[in-house]
């Protein structure tokens, strides 16, 4: 059965990584006003895949998945840092919540689609 | 990391700027208070904001203390005053109206933040719901 | 020779399963008994999940709706496979 999730599976790492972003960014908005605060963000490390296909490479490694989320904490760049140190900038982290949303809804849509369509097949087998 | 842990995060957002807006609607409110229970005009205060670790790199906020800035306020020359002293000066509260209107405006606009992102979250949340609603 | 129009093992290798070729030792009831063996374990895993859910103590939501809509899945193919199966067994008994 493991071919058909194959998108649905990649999706699902998808939300993962949102969801997770999703506590980066309300920690952010939490502490607009902290002193000392650096805003953060969550990275989809796309370099993982490469480290993937140089363990498959070597003879010595046995191919495996890395373990746990590939996802990487970021620090936010900032121009202009605040007299008390903090670095959240509200205008970017309310563009940023509000992307994050939208594309976690659009892969969770997406997941929909992709159940419908394979119930489909399956459905089609008389 | 689930939505309900980043809802408790914003949660603390509001919690801790609903504070603020407490300590600077008190300060407002006694711009002119020249005589207080422990004597001498009101002094102004602030409301300290410091993380709240949650899991991982994650974090909340909360108010670790409220101080008093000792700053004294300006002197007038007001002889009528009952709180004027012998030559004639009044000391008032350390309170600049202008200054705590503008960290009124922040920390509302800081409060509204934490709302949008609850909204964010709960949506989110139904959104993830309905994949198993067929 | 009547074509026996039924549920084979390129059915399956559509679906991922590595199709056994004839004579390797394993029959192609192991292939579909593997199979449901799988499903049994997707099923529990989107049970325990569902649960987790309701008891707070994993709410990652889209995880466990997708884990049980993974699971609806394989059960409703396994169901279609088996009938195939019995269909076409019933077929060629009927030869005879």
């Amino acid at each position: 059965m493991a071919g058909i999730f194959s998108k649905t599976d990649k999706l699902n790492e998808i939300m993962n990584w949102r969801l997770n972003r999703q506590g980066m960014i309300s920690s952010n908005i939490a502490n607009i006003d902290t002193p000392g605060y650096k805003a953060k963000d969550l990275a989809f490390e796309r370099e993982f895949e490469n480290e993937l296909k140089l363990t498959q490479t070597s003879a010595k490694h046995i191919a495996s998945e890395p373990s746990g989320p590939k996802y990487v904490v970021t620090e936010d760049p900032y121009e202009r840092i605040g007299n008390d140190g903090n670095t959240v900038d509200i205008d970017r982290e309310m563009v940023k919540l509000a992307q994050n949303q939208l594309l976690y809804s659009a892969a969770a849509q997406d997941v929909a689609r992709q159940i419908e369509g394979i119930k489909d097949t399956i459905r089609g087998i008389s | 990391m689930d939505l309900f842990t980043a809802m408790d995060i914003s949660a603390s957002g509001l919690k801790a700027q609903r504070t603020r807006i407490n300590v600077i609607s008190s300060n407002i409110a006694n711009a002119e208070t020249t005589r207080t229970a422990e004597g001498g005009p009101y002094k102004r205060q602030d409301a300290v904001f410091e993380s709240k670790p949650f899991e991982d790199v994650l974090a909340g906020v909360e108010v670790s203390e409220i101080v008093t800035d000792k700053a004294e306020g300006r002197r007038i020359y007001n002889p009528g005053h009952p709180d004027a002293d012998a030559s004639g000066m009044v000391t008032m509260p350390n309170v600049n109206t202008m200054e705590e209107m503008v960290n009124l405006i922040g920390a509302t606009r800081g409060f509204e933040a934490n709302t949008t992102a609850i909204k964010a979250q709960k949506d989110m949340a139904l959104r993830a719901l309905n994949i198993g609603s067929k | 020779m009547m074509k026996i129009d039924g549920f084979n093992n390129t059915d399956l290798a559509k679906f991922g399963q590595p199709a056994k070729p004839a004579g390797s030792g394993s029959s192609f009831l192991d292939t579909l008994k593997e199979a449901i063996d799988t499903t049994n374990q997707s099923v529990k895993e989107a049970d325990k999940a569902s649960l987790e859910l309701a008891t707070g103590q994993n709410t990652n939501i889209h995880e466990a709706m997708i884990a049980g809509q993974k699971a609806s899945i394989e059960v409703q193919f396994m169901v279609k496979a088996t009938n195939k199966l019995i269909q076409g067994y019933n077929e060629l008994m009927n030869i005879r």
